[in-house]
């Protein structure tokens, strides 16, 4: 009983944990995103309940490299599809949620944005963690374990493991990317998502063939890594420049940033026009986008 | 940096839709217990045809395990009728015994059942808990422990005063036993049990003549709360500063009549609220307003003496007494509102009044904030019920019929058969709604006037006697003005969601039972029926907020259960192992 509970929660925290520190350090802090990412999950729940009713007909699926790869493409694109969709309902939610703001005088800026997204996104990795990976879990409470015979070095549960952490992060970062590019326009970004999953779940194929795990898995948490490494460089920069916006640019045109400007500077300055003491303040700001140019002096 | 930053203003995200989590949480905990239960006391999903008796009296699915599937399906549906039937028939003698006020008799019934669960059933289970878990328990800790375990819970759910999250986990207890007793029952017989119940309940709570409509109306005409088993959530993190609950004396009762004296109508007496909210937003607008509020808790005496219904009532249900009464938009509020402006004159007149009568009454608008302030917090003892001050009488009783109350009674006993616990999704007490608010004359814009309104107007309105000092009929004015205008603000109620939300155990009992029967075959299809409920729970919260009434909770969430346990069974699975197996993802 022992050894069976901590095999369990071994892989369980190895393979969910990542996820659920993710989950506790971003979504749960507000709870709309908590109900975003159920409904997002409740979505592609949805979106694999089609796909397998698709496939109920094409059920045994015969074991071959290409047939696996018809089913894994069909259902990626089915997903994509799905993606844009999601982006629709993330534009219609996107003005409810500005009417509120603008109700209660709230904040509803870039970093929300990235917020929702990021639900939006993070949702579809709990469905396809629990689906693929957390489904089978229970089984190791038992006393046994299992391996396939084409990759013999990790078991059945440590592939699931890895490949939900991979996917986990695949998912929610490419989600994030997606609407930054429909958002922008930036057509790059938006042709980021559909590829890189169609890369990673093709490049799952390799496992079947023998050894070829060994080879898959690496490539594929690195995909994941990558595109979580993006998204979080892009969201950076967003968040950067909104929180620059506010906070120095927008004060500064306004010119109610001057009187701050000159309480925040040392006592030196105090004796100092207001206009260059604002110059001086620009100047050490080092990464602006535009040069606030209503300012006078 | 500077104040404008980012960090300082808060982003509509941080508590939009805390209710529904608040109430997402404990169903969540109540499915995941009830499914460990299930895994670890019943892993080879046995059923037993007497457990819940009720449950199989007329076809014994597992005397007949040879029987065809038509044969299996006609017997579960003249089970899952007589289940209905039972429970439909308990549902009426409880309104008929409201109705006649035997409170008396619903108490010591729902004392009774809640102490054999909570002594017997919780026992039993732990007995075998231990067993499985191979741990040594003597059997005097055991029964000390367990004892007071009950008596604790029994007295803690309608007769007497305990710290909310104690209640909550003892609701949330009531329903993982009860759920996992329910998944005793036949496969055949409890799958189309559910869809019954869900069918049941549609027409139960929203259907003219159904019981629990019935129910629901009684408790609003009387302004009581239903004696019902409900589970409360009232969501206090955030960084609106603490709540404070202060049990309502007798002779705050006195005080404000003085004042308020004949604005007070016959038979309504003040309801006292004092909930002193620090509100960060509001602290930005109106750095010196404080709303003053009392909510006194849920068990304290009801109106006092006048109430002429009883004590056990009065202790157990009138949570917060009655609502200070009804036609607002006449006279009476602005004849409060003088009175307490009048009975300030100097230049700080807020707090003289704070100081001379803790405890003000309020106008109804105030129990309209939006969830993002303090006082949607209290508003949750409203359940987040958003009435509008000038509104009158029948048409805030039709705003605010969301809701007493909740899903009647009880707790079901397998052994006995009882009133059900039904599953009426709800958003506060409707007593509450004709309710409560406080509002100092000062105060009044802690957001509390009106929800979508001008933000300017409500400046004046807050500052005018501040400055001033006067008690002129401007700002007064100005103040019904703006309530008056919070009716039309239809949109900002759609777009409001309330701060937290009640519902009724009986929801917490299927949508367990469900998960329950979907771990006795595999955890994919628990996960699958967990987001179904789930989603649908949100549906139905949601509809809550558009429709603002009673509103059955089991329908949506059994649904989609129910169709994502069948459809992960017969579609899902075999689609997705294959691939899993081969280890191909995507």
């Amino acid at each position: 009983m022992a050894s069976s509970a901590i095999t369990f929660f071994a892989y369980f925290f190895l393979g969910i944990g990542p996820g659920i520190a993710f989950f506790v350090a971003f979504i749960s802090q507000k709870s709309f995103l908590v109900l975003l990412s159920f409904f997002s999950a409740f979505i592609w729940l949805i979106v694999l309940l089609f796909t397998s009713a698709i496939f109920k007909g094409f059920l045994p699926v015969p074991e071959t490299a290409s047939s696996y790869a018809g089913v894994l493409t069909t259902s990626v694109f089915i997903q994509e599809v799905v993606r844009y969709g999601v982006w629709w309902m993330h534009k219609k939610g996107i003005v409810i949620l500005e009417k509120i703001a603008r109700v209660k005088g709230r904040r509803f800026g870039m970093l929300d944005k990235l917020y929702l997204a990021l639900a939006w996104g993070y949702g579809q990795s709990v469905c396809h963690t629990v689906f693929f990976y957390l489904s089978f879990l229970p089984l190791t409470t038992g006393s046994g374990t299992l391996y396939l015979s084409t990759c013999t070095q990790m078991s059945f549960f440590l592939v699931g493991a890895l490949y939900s952490i991979a996917f986990g992060m695949l998912l929610s970062s490419i989600m994030v990317v997606f609407f930054d590019g429909l958002h922008t326009h930036n057509w790059a970004h938006v042709a980021f998502a559909p590829a890189i999953h169609l890369a990673a779940s093709l490049m799952t194929l390799i496992n079947l063939t023998q050894g070829g795990c060994v080879i898959a898995m690496p490539v594929v948490l690195g995909l994941g890594a990558a595109s979580m490494v993006y998204a979080g460089q892009l969201a950076w920069r967003k968040g950067i420049i909104e929180a620059l916006d506010e906070t120095v640019l927008a004060p500064l045109a306004t010119g109610d940033g001057l009187l701050e400007e000159q309480e925040m500077q040392p006592p030196a300055h105090d004796h100092a026009s207001s206009g260059e003491t604002l110059s001086g303040a620009t100047h050490q700001r080092a990464v602006t986008r535009r040069v606030p140019t209503t300012v006078s002096g | 940096m500077s104040s404008r930053s980012l960090e300082n203003k808060p982003s509509v995200l941080d508590d939009l839709g805390i209710g529904i989590t608040s109430i997402v949480w404990p169903v969540s905990i109540c499915m995941a217990v009830t499914v460990f239960l299930v895994r670890v006391l019943n892993p080879t999903g046995q059923t037993s045809s007497s457990t819940v008796f009720i449950a199989s009296a007329a076809y014994n699915e597992n005397g007949n395990a040879d029987a065809s599937s038509a044969q299996k399906l006609g017997g579960a549906l003249l089970n899952a009728i007589i289940f209905i039937s039972v429970i439909a028939a308990t549902t009426v003698v409880l309104v008929i015994l409201f109705k006649y006020q035997c409170y008396r008799f619903i108490f010591a019934y729902m004392g009774f059942s809640i102490a054999s669960l909570l002594f017997v059933v919780t026992g039993v289970l732990l007995i075998q808990l231990l067993q499985v878990g191979n741990v040594n328990v003597d059997a005097f800790s055991f029964c000390y422990i367990l004892w007071n375990f009950s008596v604790i819970g029994t007295l803690g759910s309608f007769f007497m005063p305990v710290p909310l999250l104690l209640k909550q986990c003892y609701m949330v207890w009531i329903g993982i036993m009860t759920a996992f007793i329910f998944t005793w029952i036949p496969d055949w017989t409890s799958w189309v049990l559910l869809v019954a119940m869900a069918l049941y309940d549609i027409a139960a709570v929203l259907i003219p003549g159904g019981p629990l409509k019935m129910l629901v109306e009684l408790a609003i005409e009387r302004e009581q709360a239903l004696p019902a088993l409900i589970y409360e959530s009232r969501p206090t993190e955030g960084y609106r500063g603490p709540n404070v609950w202060r049990r309502r004396r007798p002779e705050d009762d006195a005080d404000v009549r003085a004042q308020v004296g004949q604005d007070v109508e016959d038979g309504q007496a003040s309801l006292l609220v004092q909930q002193q909210i620090m509100t960060g937003r509001e602290s930005e607008q109106h750095q010196q307003t404080q709303m003053q509020m009392q909510v006194h808790q849920s068990h304290d005496q009801g109106l006092g003496s006048e109430d002429a219904s009883g004590a056990p009532l009065e202790s157990g249900l009138v949570r917060q007494g009655r609502p200070l009464g009804e036609g607002r938009e006449d006279g009476n509020s602005r004849g409060n509102y003088q009175e307490l402006a009048s009975g300030s004159p100097d230049s700080r007149p807020n707090e003289e009044a704070i100081a001379t009568t803790e405890d003000l009454v309020i106008p109804v608008a105030e129990g309209r904030e939006d969830s993002g302030d303090g006082l949607g917090r209290y508003n949750l003892l409203l359940g987040g019920l958003n009435v509008p001050l000038a509104s009158s009488s029948p048409q805030a009783q039709q705003r605010e019929s969301v809701i007493p109350g909740g899903s009647t009674s009880g707790n079901r006993q397998p052994f006995i058969s009882e009133e059900k616990a039904d599953g009426v999704a709800e958003k506060g007490d409707a007593l509450f709604g004709h309710g409560i608010g406080t509002v100092t004359p000062s105060s009044g814009s802690s957001g509390g006037l009106s929800v979508g309104g001008d933000p300017d107007n409500r400046d004046r309105v807050s500052t005018a006697p501040l400055a001033s000092g006067e008690t002129t009929p401007g700002p007064q004015l100005r103040a019904a003005e703006e309530w008056d205008n919070v009716a039309e603000d239809d949109e900002e109620e759609v777009l409001d969601m309330g701060d937290g939300m009640k519902l009724g155990l009986g929801d917490f009992i299927f949508y367990s039972m469900l998960v329950g029967k979907a771990a006795q075959y595999d955890m994919m299809t628990v996960f699958a029926s967990y987001i179904g409920i789930i989603a649908g729970l949100g549906i139905t919260l949601l509809c809550l907020n558009i429709y603002r009434q009673a509103l059955p909770a089991l329908p949506f969430s059994i649904a989609l259960g129910v169709l994502f346990y069948f459809s992960t069974v017969l579609v899902t699975e075999q689609y997705v192992v294959p691939l899993t197996s081969h280890y191909t993802f995507y």
